[in-house]
Formats: C-alpha cells, sequence, structure tokens
C-alpha cells in the first residue's frame, strides 16, 4: 500500500515536532525514519498510524484519504517501542486479539482465530509460548509478540517505533536481520523509526533522515551515506573529520567551508605525496576487530584526526606512537562552515 | 535470636521498650474498645444478643436500620465507583485546563467535616432550601429525612475513595495497551473492558472495599440529614446512638459489635486482596525465572 505524506506538520505547544514534511512510500518499501531524539520521527509515525493527529498537511494510503481517518479504519499494523503487549493475556491471546475485537459479522470462527495466532506464532518462530505471559518472555521474544500481533489483522501498513531500541546489542543484530526477511517475505510496506543510523542503512530500502522536524534527505542506504544532501546527513550517518580548506594544493581555498572526511577516507603516508601533504604526528594506534584505528594530529591542530585503516594498510606502514606522518583525504564533501552541526567528532 | 548484630543496631532495651510500647498502645486503643464492644454485647449470653433482632420493636427496628445501611452503602459504592472510574480515566488519560484543580478537589471530603457536609444538602434540598421548595411543588421525592439524602451524604463522605486508588494506578499502568488496542481496532468499550479493566481490577477492588467500609460507618454526615426516624431513617451507626441515649446498653452494644464484625471483616477482605496481589506478583516473577525453552533456529 503506498503512502503519501504531504506537508505534514504539528506542533506541541511552542515546540515544532514535524515541519511540513513531504514523503512517499512506494508499496512494499522498508523505510527507515531517522534521526537523533526530538526530530519528529516517532511523531510522524504516530500520524500515520493515526494514533497523533497533524495540524496541517495530508495523508493518504493508496488512493484515499486517510488524514482524518479513525487508527481503527486504517489498517495499520504497529509495534510500539516497549511492546505494549496485554500483560494479563496469554501470548495466544495477545496474538488474536485484533481479530477477537473485529464486529461480529466479520469474525472468524473461534477455531478459526486460534489457527491464525498459532500460525503467526510460528512466522515468530514462538510456537510452544502460545500459553506463557508476557512477563515470561525475553525482551526480543516480546518484541516478535507483538509483530506477530500486528500482523494478526492483516494490515496495509506495518510500522514500528523504534523496534529493536530495548534490547541489547547481540539480539539488535539477530532480530533485525530477521525483520528484513521478515519484510522480504510478507512484502507488507513497512516504516520503523530508529535513531540508530547502522540498523537504518542495514535493514532498509531506503533512509528518511528527519533533523529537527524537517526532512533533510530521502535516499537509499548508499545515497545517504556515500552522497549526504547536508552536512546534518554526513555527520549523522557516521563519524566525521572536519578539514578546514586552508590550504593543501587547492589555491584560493574559502576559509568559510569545510570538508567533512569519513575516518576510513583518511589516508596516511610515511613521506608527503600529492594526496597526503598535511604534517601530523600519530597519537593513539588501536586495533579494533578488522580495522585499525589511528588518532593522528595535524600540526598546529586542535583536535586529533581520526583515520581507519586496513590491517594490510597498517602493516606496510609499520606505524608506532610518536611516527611523523602526512595525512590527506580521498573523498571529501564541502559544506559551508555555518551549516556545520554544533557537534563535530574530529576537527583540525 | 543468634544473629550477628550490627553495631547499626540499638541495645535490646531499646528495642523491647519500643516493642512494649507500640503493643500497648495498640491495645489499650484498639484492642481494649474492640473486646469491651464485644463484651457489652454479650454480657448477658448468647439468648439476650440474639433477641435483640427479633421481632419486637427493638429487633425490627434494628433488622431495618441494617438494611438501611446495607442499600445506602450499596447505592452509594456503586455511584462512586462509576464516578472514580471516570474521573480516574479523565485525569490519567487527558490533560486539560483546571486537571489539577479537579484533582484537588476529589480530596475536597477529606479535608471538610461530614456535617457541613450534611448540611450543605439540608440547605440545598430542605424545605427552607435553594431547592426544598420547588422540588415539592413538583411533587418530586423528599430528599432530607428520607433515602436519596442519605445517600447523597455518604456519596459525599466517600468520594474520594474508588477515584483516589485508581488514579495512581491508571498513571503506571499507562496509555500504551490501549492506544495498541486501538490500532488493532478495538472500540472504546472494548478497550475498557478487555485492555484497561483488567489492568486496574485490583486498584479498583481495594478502592471498593475502602468505600465501602467508610459508607456503612458514616456517621455526620448521615445524622444530619436522616432526621432520626425510627424505623425509617435510621442507619446503623444512627441506631446504635440513639439505643445508647435510651440506656439500652445491650442493644447498643449488639449493633455496635455488628458494625464492627462489617469493619473487620473488611479490614480481612483487604488483606486477602493484598495478599493475591502480593502471591501474583511472586508467581510470575518465579515463572519468569524459568528458563524459557530455546527459541527455534530458523
Amino acid at each position: 500500500m503506498r503512502i503519501d505524506i504531504r506537508s505534514i506538520s504539528k506542533r506541541f505547544g511552542s515546540f515544532t515536532a514535524l515541519d511540513r514534511v513531504d514523503l512517499s512510500i512506494a508499496s512494499g518499501e522498508l523505510v527507515a525514519l531517522l534521526g537523533p531524539s526530538g526530530s519528529g520521527k516517532t511523531t510522524l509515525l504516530r500520524i500515520i498510524a493515526g494514533l497523533e493527529q497533524a495540524d496541517g498537511g495530508s495523508l493518504a494510503f493508496g488512493d484515499s484519504d486517510v488524514t482524518a481517518a479513525d487508527p481503527r479504519a486504517r489498517g495499520v499494523g504497529f509495534v510500539f517501542q516497549h511492546y505494549a503487549l496485554f500483560r494479563h493475556m496469554t501470548v495466544a491471546e495477545n496474538v488474536a486479539f485484533g481479530l477477537t475485537v473485529k464486529p461480529r459479522d466479520q469474525r472468524p470462527s473461534r477455531a478459526d482465530i486460534r489457527a491464525r495466532a498459532l500460525e503467526l506464532l510460528r512466522l515468530v518462530q514462538l510456537d510452544g509460548f502460545a500459553h506463557r505471559f508476557p512477563h515470561q518472555l525475553s525482551g526480543g521474544q516480546r518484541q516478535r509478540v507483538a509483530l506477530a500481533r500486528a500482523l494478526a489483522v492483516e494490515p496495509r501498513v506495518l510500522l514500528l517505533d523504534e523496534p529493536f531500541g530495548a534490547l541489547d546489542a547481540k539480539v539488535r543484530v539477530e532480530l533485525r536481520r530477521w525483520l528484513r526477511r521478515l519484510h522480504d517475505e510478507t512484502g507488507i510496506t513497512s516504516v520503523f523509526v530508529t535513531h540508530d543510523q547502522e540498523e537504518a542503512l542495514e535493514v532498509s530500502d531506503r533512509v528518511a533522515v528527519l533533523n529537527h522536524g524537517r526532512l533533510e534527505q530521502v535516499g537509499t542506504p548508499e545515497q545517504v551515506y556515500r552522497h549526504p544532501a547536508s552536512a546534518f546527513v554526513h555527520q549523522f550517518l557516521g563519524q566525521v573529520n572536519v578539514f578546514h580548506e586552508r590550504g593543501q594544493d587547492q589555491a584560493g581555498a574559502d576559509p568559510a567551508r569545510v570538508a567533512l572526511v569519513r575516518p576510513h577516507d583518511v589516508l596516511v603516508a610515511r613521506a608527503a605525496d600529492p594526496l597526503c601533504q598535511i604534517p601530523a604526528v600519530v597519537e593513539a594506534i588501536a586495533i579494533a576487530g578488522p580495522q585499525v584505528r589511528l588518532s593522528v594530529l595535524p600540526a598546529g591542530a586542535k583536535a586529533a584526526i581520526e583515520a581507519h585503516l586496513t590491517h594490510d594498510q597498517y602493516d606496510q606502514l609499520a606505524l608506532s606512537r610518536g611516527d611523523a606522518v602526512f595525512i590527506g583525504y580521498s573523498r571529501a564533501k564541502s559544506y559551508q562552515a555555518s551549516d556545520l552541526p554544533t557537534t563535530v567528532d574530529y576537527q583540525i | 535470636m543468634s544473629a550477628p548484630r550490627s553495631k547499626l543496631t540499638e541495645p535490646a532495651w531499646v528495642r523491647w521498650g519500643l516493642v512494649a510500647f507500640v503493643l500497648g498502645w495498640v491495645g489499650l486503643f484498639l484492642v481494649l474498645p474492640l473486646v469491651a464492644v464485644f463484651h457489652g454485647a454479650f454480657a448477658k449470653g448468647w439468648q439476650v444478643y440474639l433477641g435483640l433482632f427479633d421481632g419486637s420493636d427493638n429487633g425490627r427496628a434494628a433488622r431495618h436500620a441494617i438494611t438501611l445501611s446495607l442499600s445506602v452503602a450499596g447505592i452509594a459504592v456503586a455511584l462512586n465507583t462509576l464516578f472514580g472510574v471516570c474521573a480516574a480515566w479523565l485525569l490519567t488519560r487527558y490533560r486539560f485546563a483546571g486537571r489539577q484543580l479537579l484533582l484537588t478537589l476529589i480530596d475536597l471530603p477529606f479535608a471538610v467535616s461530614p456535617v457541613i457536609a450534611g448540611l450543605v444538602f439540608v440547605l440545598l434540598f430542605g424545605l427552607q432550601g435553594f431547592c426544598g421548595e420547588w422540588m415539592r411543588d413538583h411533587e418530586l421525592p423528599k430528599v432530607i429525612f428520607a433515602l436519596p439524602g442519605l445517600v447523597l451524604a455518604t456519596v459525599f463522605v466517600t468520594f474520594p475513595f474508588v477515584a483516589r486508588e485508581l488514579i495512581p494506578v491508571m498513571e503506571a499502568v499507562g496509555t500504551e495497551e490501549e492506544e495498541a488496542a486501538r490500532v488493532l481496532g478495538a472500540g472504546g468499550w472494548s478497550i475498557f473492558w478487555r485492555v484497561t479493566l483488567p489492568n486496574v481490577k485490583w486498584g479498583l477492588i481495594y478502592g471498593v472495599i475502602l468505600c465501602s467500609a467508610r459508607a456503612l460507618g458514616e456517621f455526620g454526615a448521615v445524622s444530619v440529614v436522616s432526621g432520626h426516624i425510627r424505623g425509617q431513617t435510621n442507619t446503623l451507626p444512627l441506631h446504635i446512638e440513639i439505643l445508647y441515649n435510651e440506656y439500652q446498653f445491650a442493644a447498643s452494644f449488639a449493633c455496635a459489635s455488628l458494625l464492627s464484625l462489617v469493619g473487620l471483616a473488611t479490614l480481612g477482605v483487604k488483606e486477602l486482596v493484598a495478599w493475591r496481589q502480593r502471591l501474583a506478583v511472586a508467581r510470575a516473577a518465579s515463572q519468569a525465572d524459568d528458563p524459557p525453552p530455546p527459541p527455534r533456529q530458523a
């Protein structure tokens, strides 16, 4: 089911949660709403679900306008951040709830409802848990029950609010891969909210980056990571170093502009070459699993630059702490310095 | 007791002294009066005690007082339960202007003397009151010196109990489950009966118990609006006072013992509810400790 969000705005008192957001989600797509806390991503999700009413703009599912529709009539499945399972009902009763509250003439028979609940529990790999209560399950299991409950009513749209936020790191990684597979199997149009850029990049077809209630960029994970539309997106989707364009070999460099460079795009050399011309000193070396993280302090700079090398590169350079090196970068994107978010990771 | 004593523990004489003081105090002010009530009631033996509720004039009046008290309390508790649920819902689910004022107003009956509550209703509905004459002209049922007045006074006095018990429980439960139910297609009634009510069940029962105990025992407000018509508007507490003033001590204590029994029973039920609640929580905790079977590999 295609979702069209047109110029949606929402204010809470004097706080602007959403400022004229436009976003179209294609049928069968899995889209991540990514942003820091307070960026309006959860508000947008709740407006799509009908749990919140927009102050302005319109919302359509397919060809029908649902801006003012009751949440009951929208046909959405919603997975809450803290699951919101019915605590006094068993797992099976939770999953069946949406079917048991249907009007009498649309309600399947008791046997059918039960069969459907068990089928969904199989889908989320929780068969055998039907008679447990939510408090008897782990976080990851509760999350899957919440998902099964949302899917039971065969929603046209599946909405997930920080679906992995409350889980520990290992379960989170497993569950998000599993969610991606589930989406590929069911093909249901899905939107999920996250503040974790890695999660958004790994799971979604497209990422919508929000900041201060505005949509900064919408694109595939590759587009938003490699071709960020703004300094905010660049910085939010991973670590960045800030290089002031004050020289190297570019004549007429603009002091009001800065270049943002990801740590894996920083080049390090023993001797100055056309690409690496900034003298620096190796301050720290950390072997962090698959990569080697260098902290290098350019001459005259206030803060160190972070460079990520492969083990091969590191071995070739044979670096140790205190060594003098030359640095540069292979890929950068320049922005007006005034557009820079206030917090930056590394800066010369 | 050979448990190692930390240096922070008070010396033995302080501890035993405190225990003796508290037990003595409780005995003097709680147990002794209770014993005295039952002693007074049974002073002349079982036969006399039962005879006080027989078919004589006195017995009929006593039985009427019991029935009246139960009806008044029943109606008042039902009304206050309805109100308490509505108020708790309103106060925990919506933010509106005057919300804090409403929260404070609910507590008003705790702060105001019940006698004043009774007087207010006399002022409103008495023959010389604001609505009294109008109501008589329109042949509406009498309020003061009749059942409606007794109910009104009792409702006023027991007003806060259910709402006060429910508000913190509903606040703690939150709204997410209700939102989940709504998105799943449940209507308002379904959400209330199937999601909200089961979650606040124990808080509600607790509030109803406290409300009932207070409603049955109410004296001051009811005394003002009752008119003390024997066999008609005398509730059990009023009846006890009348008997006592007429020097019918045995009868007075017999009725008092009944009321005390109801009070003790309420305490018992209250404890039972609290115990069942603790048991449910403990069972939940112990079950949660069982390692669940490992999930099937995909």
